[in-house]
C-alpha cells in the first residue's frame, strides 16, 4: 500500500520531468488514429493535465507550471495542483499540540508565519512593568521653570543668533516680495514676543524671590513668623511693581495716566496747600 | 545455532523498525526503482569492497519477484529481511568461524539501535592525543577558512572561506585538488560572490552543496566541480546548509528565520519551515525526515518534523545558540555563545547536560564556535577562539560530558568534523570568526588541521 502512494508519486514526477516529450509524442499519435479513423485507440498515457485541478492551472503551459512548483515549492504544488493521493500517514493538522508530560518539548506548528513585531526574548508577566509617565517618580518632578531656564540656558545664545541671522536675510530679501517675507516676519515677531514674555517672567520670578528673601531674613532676625502670601496678594503686588516700573518709565497708557492724574487731584484737594507742592 | 531464538527476535524488531521508517523520500529506495535489475552478486560485490564495521548494504526492498502480488506486504518483508540475514551470515561466515562471537546478531542490534537512534558506539576510550608531528595543516585560502565537508570513503575534503572560494582537498597525499574561485555579484553567476558559510555533502557523492552570504545556494558535482544548479530563495545570509543522509533532501536554514526544504533529485524548492524569531545560525540533519536547527538570539533549539508539519521547541541556553550538531536520532549537542555546551535529549525540553564556560581563558569567556560530534558514538569536540579543541566523552546514556584531552589550534576554530569512523578529525582555522570581525588574531594561519586521533584497537 505504500509502495503503491509511493509509486504514484514517482509517476507523477516523471511525468513533470518528461513531459516535453510526451505531449509531442501525444499529438504526433492522435493525428495518426484519426486519419486512420480505427476502432481500437492506442493506450493514451496519462497526461499532466488530466491530474492538473482548475481551470486555471489546465491551461497554463509547462514551463509556466514548473516556474509555480519552484515558486511554491513542491509539497504545495503536489497538494494542490495534482492532487496526488496522500501519504498512508494521513497528514492532520493539529490546532494545539498535546505534549504527554510537562518536560517534553512544547510542539507547535511549523507553517505559522513568524511577524514582524514579534517576542524575541520572553519577559515573564511579573517582570514585566507598565509605568505610567505622568505618576512615575523616575520621570522627573513637577515642572520647576527656574531650574529648567538654569539648566537650557545655553540655548539662550542659539536664540540670539538665530534671531541675528533672521533679521539680517529679511533686510537681504526686501527687494523681493514673496510668501517667504511674511514667514519671516512671522518668525521674527513671534521670537522677539517669546523673549519679551520670558524677560517678563524672570522679572516676577525676581520680585517673589527678593520678597521671600527680605521674610526670610526677618524670621532669622526673631522679628517675624514665616508668612506666606496668598495667590491674589501675590498678584497684587506684582502688579504694583510692574505699575512702578512703567510710571519710572513714562510708558503708562491713557486710562493709567488719567487715573494717576485723578488721583493726585483728589490727594491735593485734601492736602493743606503748604504740602501740596511737595506731596507729588 | 544457539543463537536462533534471539536472532528470531532482532529480526522481528527490525521488520518494526523497516516500517516505521520507509514512509517518506527515502533516496535508497528511489534509487532502487529506477535500476529494479540488480542482481544478488552485485550487492555482494558492494558489501565486500566497503568497511566491515557494519555498513550497512543497501535495504532489500525492491528486489523483482514473480510472486508480488500473491503474497501481502508483511510477508514480502519477511522474506527481504530473511535475504538480508542470508546476504549478512555469507559475508561475515569467515569471521563467525573464528570467534564464538554472534557478528550477525551483533550487526543486527547496533541497526535496530541505530534506527531507533539509541546507539552509542564506544570509541572515545580508544582515542589517543596526537602528537604535533602528526597534525597536517593545509593552507589554501586567502581569508578565514569558515566550513568544511568531508568524504572519508572517497579521501575527499572540501573547504570555504571568506574569500569565496571553494578548495578541494585529497585527503591522502593532502594536495590541492581543485579551486573554484569566487566571483562579483552577477545575475546568473557560478560561483559565490560573498562568504561562503557552510558546506554540505550528499552521503553517496553525486551533490555538493553551499551556501553563504549571497543569499544562494549552488550545487556542485564533487568529482568534477561543475556547477550544476542554483536554488534561490532565501532573503538573507544563509547560514547553515545539510544534507538528509542516504538521501536528496537538503536544508537550509539563514538569517531571514526561515528554514527551507529542497530536493536535488528534482532541483526544486520544497517548502519553507516558520518558528524561529531571531536568526537561524545552523542546522543539521540525519537518517530521519527531520531537521535541528538553533536560533541565534533567541536561544532556542528546534527540531523541524517535516511529515507531521511541526517543530518541537528546546530552550535553555541562556546566550545565542551558535552550532548544533547531532549525535545520533535521539541527542544533540549545541555550543553558545556565553562559553557553555549542551546535550539534549530529544525527549526533554531542557538540557541533560550543561558545560558552562567550557573554553574560558584569562581574559574572557570565550564564544563557542564549531562542535562536532562522531555520529552514533560517545566522542565529541568543541572549538573555540581560546587556542584550543577540547575533545569529550559521553558517559552511558549521555548523563555526564567527560573532557578527554585538548588540542592546540590557535586562531577561530570555526568548524569541525569528524571523519566516518573517527580516525581524523578535521577543523577549519581562521584569524577571524566566521560571522564577522570582532577579533582578529593575527599569530593564526588560515588553515585546515588534520589531526589524527589514533585508535588503538
Amino acid at each position: 500500500m505504500e509502495s503503491a502512494s509511493e509509486s504514484e508519486n514517482d509517476a507523477s514526477s516523471e511525468i513533470l520531468s518528461e513531459d516535453e516529450s510526451s505531449n509531442e509524442l501525444e499529438s504526433d499519435v492522435e493525428t495518426d488514429s484519426s486519419d486512420e479513423t480505427t476502432e481500437e485507440k492506442p493506450p493514451r498515457r496519462p497526461l499532466i493535465s488530466d491530474k492538473v485541478a482548475g481551470t486555471r492551472t489546465k491551461q497554463m503551459s509547462l514551463q509556466e507550471l514548473i516556474q509555480m512548483r519552484d515558486r511554491i515549492g513542491t509539497k504545495q504544488f503536489n497538494e494542490q495542483v495534482l492532487k496526488t493521493e496522500k501519504n498512508t500517514k494521513k497528514k492532520f493538522k493539529q490546532a494545539d499540540f498535546k505534549r504527554e508530560n510537562k518536560n517534553r518539548p512544547q510542539e507547535l506548528s511549523s507553517k505559522a508565519r513568524v511577524p514582524k513585531i514579534r517576542e524575541i526574548i520572553h519577559v515573564p508577566r511579573e517582570q514585566r512593568t507598565n509605568r505610567d509617565p505622568r505618576f512615575d517618580n523616575l520621570c522627573g518632578t513637577e515642572y520647576d521653570e527656574e531650574l529648567f531656564d538654569k539648566r537650557y540656558s545655553f540655548l539662550e545664545n542659539i536664540r540670539e543668533r538665530e534671531m541675528k541671522s533672521l533679521k539680517q536675510q529679511l533686510v537681504k530679501n526686501k527687494s523681493k516680495a514673496s510668501d517667504d517675507q511674511g514667514k519671516l516676519k512671522y518668525l521674527i515677531t513671534r521670537m522677539e514676543q517669546q523673549n519679551s514674555a520670558k524677560k517678563d517672567r524672570m522679572a516676577k520670578r525676581e520680585a517673589l524671590r527678593q520678597w521671600k528673601k527680605e521674610e526670610r531674613t526677618k524670621v532669622e532676625q526673631g522679628i517675624k513668623k514665616p508668612f506666606f502670601l496668598k495667590k491674589s496678594d501675590k498678584k497684587k503686588m506684582l502688579m504694583q511693581m510692574q505699575y512702578e516700573q512703567r510710571k519710572e518709565k513714562g510708558t503708562l497708557n491713557k486710562l493709567e495716566a488719567r487715573k494717576e492724574k485723578k488721583k493726585k487731584s483728589k490727594e491735593s484737594r485734601i492736602m493743606p496747600y503748604q504740602r501740596r507742592t511737595t506731596a507729588t | 545455532m544457539r543463537n536462533q531464538p534471539c536472532l528470531k527476535t532482532i529480526v522481528m524488531v527490525l521488520l518494526r523498525t523497516k516500517k516505521r521508517t520507509s514512509a517518506g523520500n527515502d533516496f535508497s529506495q528511489v534509487e532502487q526503482q529506477k535500476a529494479p535489475k540488480r542482481k544478488l552478486k552485485e550487492f555482494d560485490d558492494e558489501i565486500s569492497s566497503g568497511s566491515e564495521d557494519g555498513d550497512l548494504p543497501p535495504p532489500v526492498k525492491d528486489l523483482p519477484d514473480s510472486s508480488d502480488e500473491d503474497e501481502t506486504a508483511q510477508e514480502k518483508k519477511m522474506r527481504l529481511t530473511k535475504k538480508y540475514l542470508e546476504q549478512l551470515q555469507t559475508v561475515h561466515a569467515k569471521d563467525d568461524s573464528d570467534n564464538e562471537k554472534d557478528v550477525v546478531g551483533d550487526i543486527l542490534k547496533e541497526d535496530v539501535l541505530e534506527k531507533a537512534g539509541r546507539l552509542q558506539r564506544k570509541i572515545a576510550d580508544l582515542c589517543v592525543q596526537p602528537s604535533e608531528d602528526n597534525i597536517t595543516r593545509l593552507r589554501g585560502h586567502k581569508l578565514s577558512v569558515t566550513c568544511l565537508a568531508v568524504s572519508a570513503s572517497k579521501g575527499v575534503l572540501f573547504t570555504a572561506s571568506k574569500d569565496c572560494s571553494i578548495n578541494k582537498w585529497c585527503l591522502n597525499t593532502h594536495k590541492k585538488l581543485f579551486t573554484v574561485k569566487g566571483t562579483k555579484p552577477k545575475p546568473n553567476q557560478k560561483a559565490h560572490s560573498a562568504h561562503v558559510l557552510s558546506l554540505a555533502l550528499t552521503t553517496d557523492f553525486k551533490f555538493l552543496a553551499s551556501a553563504g552570504k549571497d543569499k544562494i545556494i549552488l550545487v556542485w558535482n564533487p568529482d568534477t566541480m561543475e556547477y550544476v544548479h542554483t536554488f534561490r530563495g532565501h532573503r538573507n545570509t544563509i547560514s547553515g546548509v545539510a544534507f538528509r543522509l542516504n538521501s536528496t533532501q537538503l536544508f537550509s536554514s539563514s538569517h531571514d528565520r526561515t528554514v527551507k526544504v529542497w530536493d536535488v533529485g528534482i532541483m526544486s524548492y520544497v517548502e519553507t519551515l516558520y518558528g524561529h524569531q531571531e536568526s537561524v545560525e545552523a542546522c543539521d540533519s540525519l537518517t530521519r525526515e527531520r531537521c535541528v536547527s538553533c536560533g541565534g538570539r533567541d536561544r532556542s533549539a528546534r527540531i523541524w518534523k517535516i511529515v507531521e508539519e511541526s517543530q518541537l521547541v528546546y530552550h535553555g541556553h541562556t546566550g545565542s545558540i551558535d552550532c548544533i550538531r547531532y549525535i545520533n536520532e535521539e541527542y544533540m549537542i549545541s555550543g553558545s555563545d556565553d562559553g557553555s555546551i549542551c546535550i539534549w535529549s530529544i525527549m526533554k525540553k531542557k538540557p541533560i547536560v550543561i558545560i558552562r564556560d567550557a573554553h574560558k581563558d584569562e581574559k574572557k569567556n570565550n564564544w563557542i564556535s564549531s562542535v562536532a560530534a562522531l555520529p552514533n558514538s560517545d566522542l565529541l569536540a568543541t572549538g573555540s577562539s581560546n587556542g584550543l579543541i577540547r575533545l569529550w566523552k559521553c558517559s552511558d546514556k549521555f548523563l555526564q560530558l567527560l573532557p578527554l584531552f585538548d588540542i592546540s589550534a590557535c586562531g577561530f576554530v570555526n568548524d569541525l568534523r569528524f571523519t566516518d569512523k573517527g580516525n581524523h578529525l578535521i577543523a577549519a582555522i581562521g584569524q577571524e570568526h566566521k560571522l564577522g570581525r570582532w577579533w582578529s588574531i593575527k599569530s593564526a594561519r588560515n588553515s585546515t588541521m588534520i589531526i589524527p586521533l589514533k585508535q588503538n584497537i
